[in-house]
């Protein structure tokens, strides 16, 4: 049987291709680019903050590279990392389905994701944006002189790929479920996928109507958000963060997702409490919608409502302790393999519980009024999002990368590069977590002096970790052409039905549509998945 | 405080700073107790149940319903305690006092603070403050958000255009402390700082009769200089400004540059707004005039 690699080969093929698997290739390539250009603006910042003087780039270079890194960071890298590349991929495999719902949106989805990147890149090229990724008004409406509409209209446009793909997502998990794969016989990723969706769906449209107003004050002068022109700005922050704390989520949610499935399978056993995790995504997903006023206690919003914002932020707050308890308690009575994928699984227990429980100084309004916009920030954020969801993400690429290619990459280099981005991520952001309790503000482009050695620790980190990053990239493209052929399932994988496909699988995924009654189920049925039988 | 090279606790200098520092070592306490859990269980696990081991692994448990209702409350509870505990704290910072023994008006405007004491006073990205005063900051901004930050009084509260916002509290210490922006306000954010000078009491009062012109001396030649007296004290039918000691500034300032949103009953919206025209220290002053008014 031919598999979806060995069909047709041409850019076109490539390029026109309904086949999600294919798709989830493009993104693939997509994000690594962005990756690299947000990487690159961060190496520059960190080079720059070694020294307390503004010495190697000017304050106004320094202004766009941070704008620069968050925003190519968080809406070109994170959001679609996982979703796009390992949700595209394994969504249809992991529910037996051929395809997405709607082939042909997915590719859609893509087309519009590029065309939104690439405005961004052309603001760069025209010149950059220096608001920050936040765009505060009335800043970034009346003061700055930068390309702010550029890149608006590029993050804009790329909000439409985010509601395409949820909104694709939602309608395949609720009607291409194979016969028998019930909504609780579904991996946990499947679940971390329908809640990061409902969060697409439900969250990026008011993100999309905030940069429309930007727009509108910026290029027509209509008064909405600068008090000169008779509008309030706490509006604007009420506005984006509607959308951009449950964007936070949209981040973290699929790299969950992703740990709910390494782990059991390295640890040899069923996870832990399935149906709590499974609810618990959800409930993230809920709650997250109404504590966006958390990012605004200093703001000069209402005393009352800092009340408020604090006491349902502590709430979301459980949803994340009762994955973290359960993937924990996942290796009791297990059979711990030490491979690749698990050393990144295990990196992001133990980074995102120090990313989360930092989350509660800030919750926590009395502390959040001296730590809020330092460098305490900065690190609680970086462990989330880098130690949080870039090691699911590596995590997922290395335990699926046998699927998605058939073939297996060097484990030794593997295991190297994953303890190197751990010690090397520890290095870089520890040291933020001192320098915000100092008082160091964030977007500072030179610092006082005594702030030195804690920067000098984290430039030092930084250097490791894009050493780290570096080596899979290398790896895992020389294993695409030499890596040793890896059969269907090399983890001995005991549940998920993408192992019961070939690798790489073949264009239709499964020959006959998997009939999951059929199978020796040999658990509870509230395992993740199915343990495989005999015949698929 | 430092440990050999590596600093580690910021100074404490104000009355609220060790209200704050006992909130946060709560909340470190709480995190760092469950951080530790994980990390113990994470490790204990690891090493005991390491493929190959000879530990026990009969009939693995695939959920607990006691354990999970167990490690959902207890959460809870101990999270309610701290968003108490932060929040009563909170509350004090936040909440003006009913009396107040310094009043400094803060402008900051890219990149820098300017400060104007009540004698006339005024200085730029320095704050001279009396020790053990209960002293409060009217903040307010000339262009784009900014933030004002005092990290060793652990105080730090956004200062908008269009807007007064308040910050209060007491120095406990003597000395020279570092002054933040905390909002990106534009290129020069990293420069927009100077230092908080905490002085004695006595020493407060020698450096402010230093002082130059009074800010209600400014206020009134403002007042002539763009003809107010001519319709206000007039013969057309405006206001009379009088009485105006207990006013609300906010609605003072909004008087001046948006005179019709509101208008006095009984007289007609003929005033023309004076923004653009007047610059946030400007109106200060002539909020200290008004007030001063008769």
């Amino acid at each position: 049987m031919t598999s979806y690699l060995s069909g047709p080969v041409s850019w076109k093929a490539w390029l026109l291709t309904e086949d999600h698997k294919r798709i989830a290739w493009l993104y693939l390539i997509s994000i690594s680019v962005f990756f690299v250009i947000g990487g690159l603006a961060a190496t520059l910042m960190r080079l720059e903050l070694a020294t307390p003087a503004g010495d190697l780039v000017e304050a106004d270079i320094y202004n766009r590279l941070f704008t620069l890194h968050g925003t190519v960071m968080v809406w070109l890298f994170l959001i679609p990392a996982i979703p796009n590349t390992l949700g595209n991929f394994l969504l249809p495999l992991m529910i037996g389905a051929r395809d997405v719902a709607f082939p042909r949106l997915n590719l859609l989805s893509w087309y519009v994701f590029s065309a939104g990147g690439l405005l961004v890149l052309w603001s760069l090229l025209a010149g950059g944006v220096d608001t920050g990724w936040t765009f505060y008004t009335p800043y970034s409406t009346t003061y700055t002189n930068s390309h702010v509409i550029l890149m608006a209209a590029g993050i804009f446009v790329t909000g439409f790929s985010s509601i395409f793909t949820g909104l694709n997502f939602m309608v395949t998990i609720h009607k291409m479920r194979a016969p028998g794969m019930t909504w609780f016989r579904m991996p946990l990723f499947c679940w971390s996928l329908y809640a990061t969706s409902l969060i697409m769906v439900l969250a990026t449209p008011v993100l999309a109507c905030t940069l429309i107003l930007i727009a509108a004050e910026r290029l027509f002068g209509v008064g909405i958000f600068d008090p000169a022109l008779g509008g309030d700005p706490l509006l604007f922050q009420h506005l984006f963060w509607f959308y951009s704390h449950p964007a936070v989520y949209i981040m973290i949610l699929p790299g969950m997702g992703v740990v709910s499935e390494i782990l059991p399978c390295f640890a040899g056993r069923p996870v832990f409490g399935y149906a709590y995790i499974a609810v618990a995504s959800l409930a993230i997903a809920v709650l997250g919608f109404i504590v966006w006023g958390h990012h605004m206690f200093v703001s000069g919003q209402s005393l009352y409502a800092g009340l408020i914002f604090s006491f349902l932020s502590f709430l979301v707050a459980v949803p994340s302790g009762i994955k973290v308890f359960n993937w924990t308690a996942s290796l009791y009575k297990a059979s711990i393999r030490l491979q690749t994928p698990m050393l990144y699984a295990l990196g992001f227990i133990g980074l995102f519980t120090i990313g989360g429980l930092t989350g509660l100084f800030l919750a926590t309004l009395a502390v959040d009024v001296h730590l809020h916009d330092t460098y305490f920030v900065v690190a609680h954020f970086h462990f989330i999002m880098v130690g949080g969801m870039l090691m699911a993400y590596l995590g997922g690429l290395h335990f699926w990368w046998p699927k998605m290619t058939g073939r297996l990459y060097h484990e030794g280099l593997g295991k190297m590069s994953a303890l190197l981005i751990f010690l090397g991520f520890n290095l870089t952001f520890m040291p933020q977590f001192l320098l915000g309790y100092l008082g160091m503000p964030r977007r500072y482009h030179s610092y006082p002096p005594e702030f030195q050695l804690y920067n000098l620790l984290s430039s030092a980190g930084a250097t490791f970790l894009a050493v780290g990053y570096l080596l899979p990239l290398t790896y895992l493209t020389w294993s695409l052409f030499r890596g040793t052929r890896s059969e269907e399932n090399p983890w001995d994988a005991h549940h998920g039905l993408e192992w019961a496909a070939s690798s790489p699988p073949p264009a239709h995924n499964f020959v006959e549509p998997p009939r999951l009654e059929d199978l020796d189920w040999g658990m509870a049925p509230l395992l993740t998945s199915v343990r495989l039988g005999g015949a698929l | 405080m430092k440990l050999g090279p590596f600093p580690i606790w910021p100074q404490l200098a104000a009355s609220e700073a060790g209200g704050v520092d006992f909130v946060t070592l709560v909340v470190l306490g709480i995190c760092s107790f469950f951080a530790l859990a994980v990390l113990f269980c994470m490790v204990f696990f690891l090493v005991l149940y390491r493929q190959g081991s000879p530990a026990d692994r009969a009939a693995p448990p695939l959920s607990n319903n006691r354990l999970e209702i167990g490690w959902i409350v207890l959460p809870t509870l101990l999270s309610l305690g701290l968003f108490w505990v932060g929040a009563r704290e909170y509350y004090r910072l936040y909440q003006l006092p009913e009396s107040t023994d310094v009043t400094v008006d803060v402008v900051g405007k890219q990149w820098m603070w300017i400060a104007h004491y009540s004698n006339g006073t005024k200085e730029i990205n320095r704050l001279h403050l009396p020790l053990g005063k209960r002293v409060t900051l009217r903040m307010i901004s000339q262009d784009v958000i900014h933030s004002l930050f005092i990290p060793d009084f652990r105080v730090k509260h956004d200062v908008l255009p269009g807007r007064y916002t308040y910050l209060w509290f007491q120095p406990t210490r003597v000395g020279q402390f570092r002054l933040f922006c905390a909002e990106f306000c534009g290129t020069s954010h990293a420069a927009m700082g100077g230092w908080v000078e905490v002085m004695t009491p006595e020493d407060f009062q020698r450096w402010q009769d230093g002082g130059q012109v009074d800010p209600v001396q400014r206020g009134k030649l403002l007042f002539q200089q763009h003809g107010c007296q001519g319709c206000h004290e007039g013969s057309v039918a405006a206001p009379r400004l009088q009485n105006l000691a207990k006013a609300d500034e906010d609605d003072l300032r909004r008087s001046i540059v948006d005179p019709n949103a509101e208008v006095v009953p009984g007289f007609q919206s003929i005033m023309p707004s004076y923004a653009g025209r007047l610059n946030e220290e400007q109106i200060l002053d002539l909020i200290a005039y008004l007030r001063s008014r008769p």
